[in-house]
């Protein structure tokens, strides 16, 4: 707060390319400076800078340095944090020693361990809510006035030393002990190491709003952990392609507006009838999820044990590549040895001659291989092909049958359920109608049609779900089924170009080093 | 052993002959041993008599010429006579000792006596219903002549030691601490069994009075055991154990390329290679199952086809399998000629007859399952067939005696040791029928039997159960079990080593074992010796030497400063060093010193270094690393997964003397090449010209080439990685040097350490400090003091150096007379000081006698308390005086001495 006035004088600066530059040239070592000059500096490879003591007013530019990892901003006469929440890979943040008044704009630096806002203008400290792996946080010399603002560090597991010397709130002499009760993860504070006595009397201080504090913790906790579970449940049941079955049933009655209609004519007989529905249908879907969900951590299983026999085969295969190179390599290096020793020129001829062939065999041999392998991997493609499909037709097979009972259920309901309603229609209607009061519900009775017309449009729509939740099933399988293929075929074609590619190379610069030799020698 | 007895009647003649002869000599030494039994009172010996003269029918059998009353004894006799044997002696002089025994072992309770004539009846009917039998070992005499039942002379004990928990280390510490002596005639069963007590304390006995000992110790800590008395074969009896085969022990360390000694196998060792058409085509369906039953790898990887022959395979295998057979049939012819020639060669005549005792272990306790056998004398624990024992005739716990009903004929094969089994085995005592850990059937059969037999049941009534055990508690010192052998070393030849023991500290250099491994031509085996140590202080445990190859090869635990674990010298020279890792804060556990090059291995290390070498130009060998030429040095480093592999080193490889520089990258996923660079080193002026210092192999063809200041950059940091390589191996050189100095001065100057829990040894070293410290401080005294110093100062060169001889003569006179002075100057001040105490005394008393009557009780207290301090003061002063005197004159002549001796005064006594 201080500072500012002897900053004043001077004017303000801008981050541009040219400081960027010289901070970059500044920080390279000196044995490569010269190169890296003329050749330059690829901004994409800064790992760190340092603009401090610049005068600069305000942060900008710094898009093309994304892969920063440390960025020196002290010392300047910032007030506003802005423009590096894009600089992800952030660990290591100093904006020291500036005129800063509310922390912002670094919410996405998750990556964050040292964070230092030491010497600003700082009443409150905030907006960092998902900086998870902090461990060094400095926020000395600031404005803050209150001793809650301890209370926002405490979701931060990791932190380790805290710097909060300055503040109004060291004033309070309650300012040690809470800080201590309430960080218990803290190693240093205020640059002393703690003592793990004045940690103890400290939570006994306050000891009840501790516990308080705990106990929410603790239903927080719980609270995310079902939150969790559910989340994945779900998202297991959509990568099984069964998404929403649980809510089927629900969604049958919830989302149908023609049932809400009718609901009212019979409300106590159709709470009967449904739940007598729901129990039957519960039965079904429970055994179809059973089996899709067994059926799907088959075909798991069976893409792991792939990619296990593809990665041993690939192993064993280069295992005994490997051995071919290192032999050949070895002979390579005594044809070296011998070649430059040798001064007959048509001796040489012969051993350039043999090498050469011996490049070639050794080539071949490691096609030869590649070509075992590709064959071998194409009959194994083969069987897992068959082995998947097979396990997606009786998911699907499972699915069908399933859902042909449901509808069948869903014919039984709907004849029930228009029976009851009939029923209820006609004896209202023969009673005395004027005696119904509800307005909605006389509309309703006025007209037959208008009835039938609904229980038809509910037996559809039931019907239309029953559809979708099929649809959903088979596309998807379909779909797995498919990338699944292709994945596979992709990646063996493309380890395979990989493989020729390399060899290829290799022979050639073999050739290469044979013919350097052989021309040295004269 | 029924089946041994018409061999039996030859020996025995024999034996009738030299047992005649034998009485005469020895009748007069009867007269003897009578007036030292006289001790005993006259009901034992009337019961004696009774016992003997049933001893006399049951040994009728035997000796058709039947002896008088002594019997017994004469056949003791006679061994002595025969041979001096350790035992012998012993024996006869505990006789003399007599009057120490405790009374139990010199008097028979009226329950033992009772017992006696039990177990008397028992051999009578018996011998009676058996006659064809040999007489069975049921009552002997003690070390005292007093005859004992064998089950009331084992005294389960267990001995204040972990070590011998356990029925193996306690069965070695018998076979090592006491020493065997063969019976003697060995067909003759003893007539003497000693006490454990006497045999743990002489540490000499039998076969008997080893087992019965070992029975003791193992039923002390819990296990079934029993003495068998039976027959074994020669080799066993006389322990002559140069026929076995030695099992090589564990060693300390776990270790993997310790050269093992090849075994000798009869059995066919590849079994599995014999040709078979019916096991082949077996396999294949085996295969085939395979492949069905390996669900998890559903998706194995066929092996490429291979186009060959079946019926070429097929015959290539028959013959294979007709070239082994043949083999087979000559070696088996071979062995049998072998096996033929031993046996005429080792015939022995007395097989089947040799008398043996050992040990029985019965499952059902401390987790046993099966039965097995210990022998007393080796401590080796063998299978109840061990073709070894050849017959059993008893067998007998601190409990029960059971006699064996049924027929050896095949030596052990068949026999059953379920002895609650009466048609197998006919027990002695009623109480305790059978063995400990059925008791709760023991009740009801013990009343079946009462009802079957009369006699039993009369008996029953009278003889409840055994009398407690005669012999006292066996004690033995820790000193004493540390010692484990009676002479603190003993050395076993088997057929392939020689094993010799020695205890803890018993050797300077802390030897405790060594085996010496025979050379063996037919397995190409040249020999090894293999030492165990303990208690180094240089941590030494094993050490293994290999002549032929003038191969050394050392062990050393964890603690050592460098962290040596293993040191394979060859030829004088060190070849292999091995460490412990985890000692080390560089990792090394490895360092190989080839003649030219020196290889380290490392692991777990933050930079991923586990491979450096070092290769020294040939031509200019030497042995000093500073002298030596470094052709090129090699780092090899382990994944770091962290960067990518295009940018992580495998190796990086230096030639110092190409000024070359050649880094080889890690493999890429999925590649089997791996990419390199290469860089000269540069000259100033190449700076520029990075391109050209640097040659390169990138085998993925789409990477980006490298910028040069990245390769500059690379370059630099190669060069001082180079720098730090060098630093390294020089290091690791003097290291190594130092290692083997180290090494040199523990070995010439061995020293044991002491554990600080070791109370025994520890006690020796405090007392010898409390000595020490006086002493020490004395001399100390003596020979920091210059005492001729002041007198040097007078003289003109002030620092004793260059005295004439009369000045030395001056100054020695000086000395000793200011000494003398100093002498009689103390004296003086204690004779002044006891005058001065007796006048005060004597004041005083003068003053009270004066006074008596008008003191005060107080007064006359005070008086009294006076009186004796000052009593006690003069009597101390008179004892100082009287000692300053004494020691004046000698002190003086020390002193006078010790000038003598001074080099300074050198001149005087030229």
């Amino acid at each position: 707060m201080i500072t500012f006035v002897s900053y004043a004088s001077v004017d303000p600066v801008v981050i541009s390319e040219e400081l960027i530059n010289t901070a970059i040239n500044e920080q390279i070592t000196p044995e490569i400076a010269e190169i890296a000059k003329k050749e330059g500096i690829d901004p994409e490879e800064v790992k760190s800078i340092r603009l401090d003591y610049k005068n600069i007013l305000k942060i900008n530019n710094l898009w093309s340095l994304k892969n920063l990892t440390k960025l020196q901003l002290d010392n300047n006469i910032i007030e506003k944090i802005e423009n590096i929440n894009f600089l992800v890979n952030l660990t290591w943040l100093d904006l020291s020693f500036n005129n800063i008044t509310v922390i912002e704009g670094i919410n996405e630096l998750v990556n964050l361990t040292d964070l230092s806002l030491f010497n600003n203008r700082i009443s409150k400290i905030e907006n960092m809510d998902d900086l998870t792996k902090l461990t060094v946080f400095s926020i000395g010399n600031n404005n803050l006035s209150s001793l809650e603002n301890i209370l926002y560090l405490t979701r931060f597991e990791n932190l380790r030393v805290l710097n909060a010397a300055g503040n109004k709130i060291c004033n309070d002499k309650n300012y040690k002990s809470y800080i201590l009760a309430n960080l218990k993860n803290l190693k240093y504070l205020d640059y002393r190491l703690i003592n793990q006595e004045e940690v103890e009397k400290s939570r006994a201080l306050y000891l009840d709003d501790l516990i308080a504090l705990e106990e929410e913790e603790k239903i927080m906790k719980s609270k995310k952990e079902k939150q969790e579970q559910r989340r994945k449940l779900e998202q297991l049941f959509e990568e099984a392609h069964i998404k929403n079955i649980d809510m089927l049933f629900n969604d049958m009655f919830e989302q149908d507006p023609d049932f809400h209609k009718l609901n009212i004519l019979a409300p106590e007989k159709i709470q009967d009838l449904n739940e007598d529905y729901r129990a039957k249908f519960d039965i079904i879907i429970i055994e179809m999820k059973d089996f899709i969900l067994k059926k799907h951590s088959e075909v798991q299983e069976e893409k792991e044990l792939i990619t296990k026999a593809i990665e041993d085969a690939k192993a064993e295969t280069d295992s005994k590549g490997i051995k071919l190179v290192n032999d050949l390599e070895h002979r390579k290096k005594v044809f070296i040895r011998t070649v430059m020793n040798m001064k007959d020129i048509k001796e040489v001829d012969e051993a350039v001659k043999s090498m050469k062939h011996d490049v070639d065999e050794t080539a071949n041999q490691l096609m030869a291989l590649e070509m075992t392998i590709v064959e071998q991997f194409e009959e194994i493609l083969r069987d897992y092909e068959k082995n998947l499909q097979e396990l997606f037709n009786s998911m699907l097979e499972c699915g069908q049958t399933n859902m042909a009972r449901i509808r069948e259920l869903e014919n039984n309901y709907f004849e029930r359920y228009t029976e009851c309603i009939m029923s209820t229609y006609d004896r209202i209607h023969k009673s005395d109608m004027d005696s119904i009061e509800n307005e909605e519900l006389r509309e309703l009775l006025s007209d037959k049609e208008i009835i039938l017309n609904s229980l038809n449009a509910t037996h559809d729509f039931h019907l239309l779900k029953f559809d979708q939740q099929e649809d959903g099933l088979s596309s998807g399988c379909n779909k797995e089924f498919e990338d699944e293929i292709q994945r596979t075929h992709t990646e063996e074609i493309q380890r395979n170009r990989k493989r020729v590619i390399e060899i290829v190379t290799y022979v050639e610069r073999l050739y290469y080093e044979i013919e350097q030799a052989e021309d040295s020698v004269f | 052993m029924s089946t041994e007895n018409t061999e039996i009647n030859i020996p025995d003649n024999n034996e009738k002959k030299d047992n005649s002869e034998a009485e005469n000599k020895d009748i007069k030494n009867e007269n003897n041993n009578k007036e030292i039994n006289n001790n005993e009172d006259i009901k034992n010996n009337e019961d004696k008599n009774i016992n003997e003269s049933k001893v006399k029918k049951h040994r009728h059998h035997h000796h058709h010429k039947k002896g008088d009353d002594l019997n017994v004894k004469k056949s003791k006799k006679k061994h002595k006579s025969k041979k001096g044997s350790q035992r012998q002696k012993l024996l006869e002089n505990e006789k003399e000792n007599i009057n120490n025994a405790p009374k139990s072992y010199i008097t028979n309770s009226e329950k033992e006596n009772m017992i006696l004539k039990y177990v008397s009846n028992f051999n009578r009917q018996y011998i009676q219903q058996f006659p064809n039998r040999k007489k069975l070992f049921l009552c002997p005499e003690n070390e005292y002549g007093v005859k004992k039942f064998v089950c009331t002379t084992i005294r389960p004990t267990q001995l204040p030691f972990n070590e011998i928990y356990d029925y193996s280390s306690c069965a070695l510490f018998v076979a090592n601490y006491i020493k065997y002596e063969p019976l003697e005639p060995s067909h003759e069963l003893p007539s003497v069994l000693t006490s454990p007590t006497f045999t743990l304390e002489k540490q000499v006995g039998n076969c008997f009075e080893c087992a019965t000992l070992l029975v003791s110790l193992l039923r002390g800590v819990g296990y079934d055991a029993y003495v068998v008395s039976g027959y074994a074969i020669a080799d066993v009896t006389l322990l002559d154990e140069s026929k076995v085969y030695f099992e090589p022990p564990p060693s300390y360390i776990k270790h993997d390329d310790i050269p093992k000694p090849l075994k000798i196998i009869k059995s066919n060792t590849d079994e599995e290679d014999i040709f078979n058409p019916v096991s082949i085509a077996d396999s294949f369906k085996v295969i085939n199952e395979n492949n069905e039953n390996e669900k998890e790898y559903k998706y194995k990887i066929k092996p490429s086809k291979k186009f060959e022959s079946n019926f070429l395979r097929l015959q290539a295998e028959k013959e294979k399998y007709q070239a082994q057979l043949e083999l087979e049939k000559k070696q088996l012819e071979e062995e049998e000629l072998q096996r033929k020639k031993d046996e005429e060669e080792n015939y022995d005549f007395l097989r089947g007859m040799r008398v043996h005792a050992w040990v029985l272990v019965l499952p059902g306790k401390r987790e046993i399952s099966e039965p097995f056998f210990i022998e007393p004398s080796t401590g080796k624990v063998t299978d109840i067939n061990d073709n070894g024992y050849l017959g059993i005739e008893s067998v007998w716990s601190s409990q029960n005696y059971w006699a064996n009903m049924q027929p050896c004929f095949n030596g052990l094969n068949g026999i059953s040791f379920d002895l609650s089994d009466n048609l197998k085995w006919e027990f002695l005592l009623l109480s305790n029928a059978q063995p400990s850990y059925s008791f709760d059937k023991q009740d009801d059969k013990g009343d079946d039997q009462g009802s079957d037999d009369e006699e039993n049941e009369e008996l029953n009534s009278n003889i409840l159960d055994l009398p407690k055990s005669w012999v006292d508690q066996l004690i033995i010192s820790k000193e004493n079990f540390e010692s484990v052998t009676p002479s603190g070393k003993k050395i076993i030849i088997y057929s392939n080593a020689k094993y010799e023991i020695y205890a803890d500290y018993f050797r300077k250099d802390g030897l405790v074992t060594r085996i010496i491994y025979f050379a063996d031509d037919k397995y190409n085996f040249k020999g090894k010796i293999h030492e165990f140590y303990s208690n180094r202080s240089d941590k030494l445990v094993e050490r293994v030497i290999i002549a032929n190859d003038d191969t050394i090869i050392e062990y050393f635990l964890p603690g050592r400063s460098h962290g040596l674990k293993k040191h394979i010298i060859v030829g004088e020279r060190t070849k292999e060093m091995h460490f412990y890792p985890e000692a080390r804060n560089d990792g090394l556990y490895k360092r190989v010193d080839l003649p030219n090059k020196i290889i380290e291995y490392f692991q777990e290390r933050d930079d991923k270094l586990n491979y450096r070498s070092v290769t020294f130009d040939a031509s200019k060998d030497s042995e000093i690393l500073e002298q030596r030429v470094i052709i090129k040095m090699a780092e090899k480093y382990d994944r770091n997964f962290d960067i990518p592999a295009h940018k992580d080193y495998a190796k990086k490889t230096y030639f110092i003397k190409k000024e070359k520089m050649k880094v080889v990258f890690h493999r890429e996923k999925d590649r089997i090449i791996q990419s390199w660079r290469e860089f000269k080193k540069p000259i100033s002026e190449q700076k520029e010209n990075i391109n050209e210092l640097v040659t390169e192999f990138q085998i993925n063809p789409f990477l980006k080439q490298p910028k040069k200041q990245y390769l500059y950059d690379e370059l630099c940091k190669l060069i001082t990685s180079e720098q730090l390589c060098l630093q390294a191996i020089k290091s690791s050189a003097r290291e190594m040097k130092e290692i083997l100095q180290v090494r040199d001065q523990e070995e010439n100057d061995i020293v044991l350490q002491i554990s600080i829990y070791d109370t025994i040894r520890n006690k020796t070293i405090q007392v010898k400090n409390e000595n020490d410290p006086h002493k020490n401080d004395e001399d100390n005294k003596l020979a920091d003091l210059d005492y001729l110093s002041p007198f040097i100062i007078k003289f003109a060169n002030g620092d004793g150096t260059n005295l004439s001889k009369e000045e030395a003569q001056q100054i020695r006179d000086a000395c000793l007379a200011s000494f003398k002075q100093r002498l009689i100057d103390k004296g003086n001040i204690i004779q002044s000081r006891l005058d001065y105490t007796t006048k005060e005394y004597q004041r005083r008393q003068l003053e009270y006698s004066k006074n008596a009557d008008t003191l005060t009780k107080d007064e006359t207290e005070s008086y009294v308390a006076y009186c004796n301090e000052a009593l006690f003061k003069i009597h101390v002063l008179e004892k100082c005086l009287a000692k300053q005197k004494e020691v004046a004159s000698t002190k003086l002549s020390n002193l006078n001495s010790k000038l003598k001796n001074d080099e300074r005064l050198k001149c005087l006594y030229d």
